[in-house]
């Protein structure tokens, strides 16, 4: 009888060793991936069928799943060049017309192989039902997330998150025809804040055309921010 | 009266070369504007049909705020796609058929190469009867598509061309839903189409309505019908019954708001044919006055001795100017004759315009109205009474003892 408190302790162990809940690797992601306010300088390069490439540098402020600016730094013909998104909203700011335009929201993050989904809207414990698979990836574990609503980015995605940190490493993105879409690598994991680690780099692959991808690397990124709302304004375009 | 007619003849037959030349000047005058006219119309409707048979369609219904954003395909603004809404369409008087379209945007990729596309998903149990000719553009090898296909596709023959993809092989299709989900489906090419309009063989691809649907998750619903109409000409009361019947969250366009390209061609040709007409106008014109004066200029003694004889100075006028008619008459109704025979002549053969490897042939047929051929008469006609005021009006002013003198 003295065995079974002994049993008792070495339960949680057990579970431990059986790896997290998929939704623990989900809410991980969010928290990683999709911090609530943060304000970010990236380097977006997208890599045409072609072989062209083309390297933009951005600053860009995100507040809550819907709201965000954009102000292109380089190249020079960009420069000055600003954007707003509100909910399905989006405008250009121009700055050699001072102007700004309402533009089609194309899912495309900046035209690339970024979905919007993919950088700005990131909530995949509210979108996806995740199940916990065995993982074909060495230190990994590896759930499969099904859409719960029409309205996700994707039907389907397979994401590879690391034993030891639940840091993404990979992740597959499928239509609702079945069809894989693109597929992601996170690497660098680098400390951006105090108590916040996240992949600094991650390439994007078209997989309908395997010659298009795009590299999203961050150069700095800082939770600690203010975003007030009136930056989220038309208005303040150009200023 | 009868007298000055009979005199008015003799004279026209007195100098007949000269009277001749006169009414061949007329006669070809309207003989051309007839032709001319003739080859315009058959060409606006030409170009009318392919729009409105091939493509558009004459009348077009979509979601109110629709077609001010056409260019974005908004997948938002969407009608029902069932039998009950296409009911009410074919309700209204003059309307013969009516099927529904799901536009959309998206972006076709063969595995190496990926470009915009504008899908276009056609109700294929219905288009036939709203687009008669919509099967007309595909390219001889390919075949259109039939109401039992679903996932192929009917691509423009430069958007395959960029591709290197021809009948039989496949692409991936991608677009989003309204709600922000991705899809992608493999298609199948069944045909090209060639078209007269270079966006039309760039961007389209044409689809299956439930391969479209699929594509962007809208099951059950179109972003537009097209809507077929027995007479043309009734367009536009066609259009208000339309409204009339659809309310208030419904917008309805003809194929002249839709197609604002093709009205421009046309007003500038209709601008161009009027002012060559009246060049001609004015040139046939000239010829008559020139006539008219000669023979007042030649007949001065024959004017003396009238007018000696007690003819009255108003005859005079009158006769001169029933010349005139007389000429402007005959040349004008053998003009429009000839000019009636020869647009039916061509018409009857066609002129084949053979767009490069379309199976079907389009057709120039020209066509005037017997208006516009009795129009060109009566202005021929009074042109000529125009062009005789003046030297008939000298001639009855001439002086008898002087015009007896010289």
């Amino acid at each position: 009888m003295r065995l079974l408190p002994a049993l008792l302790l070495l339960l949680p162990l057990a579970a431990a060793a059986a790896g997290p809940t998929a939704e623990a690797i989900l809410k991980a992601y969010d928290a990683v991936m999709g911090p609530p306010v943060f304000e970010a300088e990236n380097e977006l390069t997208s890599v045409r069928e072609d072989g062209s490439s083309r390297t933009y540098v951005m600053r860009f402020l995100k507040r809550d799943a819907d709201k965000f600016r954009v102000w292109f730094r380089e190249p020079a013909s960009v420069k000055g060049q600003e954007i707003l998104r509100l909910g399905d909203n989006m405008w250009v700011y121009l700055p050699n017309l001072k102007r700004a335009t309402r533009v089609a929201n194309r899912e495309s993050f900046q035209g690339g192989d970024f979905n919007n989904a993919d950088v700005l809207r990131v909530n995949y414990a509210g979108d996806y039902e995740g199940t916990l698979v065995p993982s074909d990836v060495p230190d990994t574990f590896c759930a499969k997330l099904k859409a719960t609503h029409p309205e996700t980015a994707y039907d389907a995605i397979t994401l590879y998150v690391r034993r030891k940190d639940l840091q993404p490493v990979a992740a597959r993105y499928y239509a609702s025809s079945g069809k894989l879409l693109r597929s992601a690598e996170f690497s660098e994991v680098k400390t951006f804040a105090k108590g916040y680690d996240r992949p600094a780099k991650v390439v994007m692959r078209n997989e309908l055309v395997p010659a298009r991808s795009s590299t999203l690397v961050l150069r700095s990124l800082s939770l600690d921010v203010e975003a007030p709302p009136q930056r989220f304004m038309q208005t303040d375009l150009g200023r | 009266m009868k007298r000055l007619l009979s005199m008015a003849l003799r004279n026209v037959g007195r100098n007949r070369r000269r009277s001749l030349l006169t009414g061949l000047t007329v006669f070809f005058g309207v003989m051309v504007i007839v032709n001319a006219r003739g080859l315009m119309w058959g060409l606006q409707s030409m170009l009318i049909e392919d729009t409105v048979e091939a493509r558009v369609g004459a009348l077009q219904v979509h979601r109110r705020g629709y077609v001010d954003s056409a260019d974005a395909a908004p997948l938002e603004l969407s009608l029902p796609a069932d039998e009950p809404f296409r009911q009410r369409l074919l309700a209204i008087p003059n309307v013969a058929g009516a099927s529904g379209r799901l536009v959309i945007n998206g972006q076709a990729s063969n595995g190496r190469a990926q470009t915009l596309f504008v899908g276009r998903g056609v109700d294929l149990a219905h288009e036939l009867e709203t687009c008669p000719r919509s099967a007309v553009t595909v390219k001889a090898g390919g075949s259109m598509l039939q109401p039992a296909d679903a996932d192929a596709a009917l691509l423009g023959s430069a958007l395959a061309g960029a591709f290197g993809v021809g009948v039989g092989g496949s692409v991936a299709l991608q677009a989003t839903s309204p709600g922000g989900r991705v899809n992608s489906l493999d298609v199948q090419v069944k045909g090209l189409t060639e078209s007269a309009f270079p966006f039309e063989n760039q961007r389209v691809a044409v689809l299956p309505l439930s391969t479209a649907q699929g594509l962007v998750g809208m099951a059950g619903r179109v972003t537009e019908y097209a809507v077929r109409v027995h007479e043309l000409s009734r367009l536009e009361e066609t259009a208000d019954a339309l409204r009339a019947a659809l309310g208030p969250d419904v917008e309805v366009h003809t194929w002249r708001d839709l197609q604002a390209f093709l009205r421009d061609v046309i007003y500038r040709q209709n601008t161009l044919l009027g002012g060559v007409s009246l060049l001609l106008f004015v040139v046939v014109l000239t010829g008559i006055i020139n006539t008219m004066s000669m023979s007042v200029f030649e007949r001065t003694r024959e004017i003396g001795m009238l007018l000696a004889l007690g003819v009255r100075r108003r005859a005079i006028l009158q006769l001169f100017l029933l010349e005139g008619v007389l000429i402007g008459l005959a040349g004008g109704l053998m003009g429009a004759l000839a000019g009636r025979l020869l647009v039916g002549g061509v018409a009857a053969l066609g002129i084949s315009f053979n767009i490069s490897g379309i199976a079907a042939v389009t057709v120039l047929r020209p066509q005037v109205t017997p208006l516009f051929v009795a129009a060109a008469v009566a202005v021929a006609v009074s042109g000529s009474v125009l062009a005789s005021l003046w030297p008939a009006w000298r001639a009855s002013r001439l002086d008898p003892v002087q015009a007896l003198r010289s």
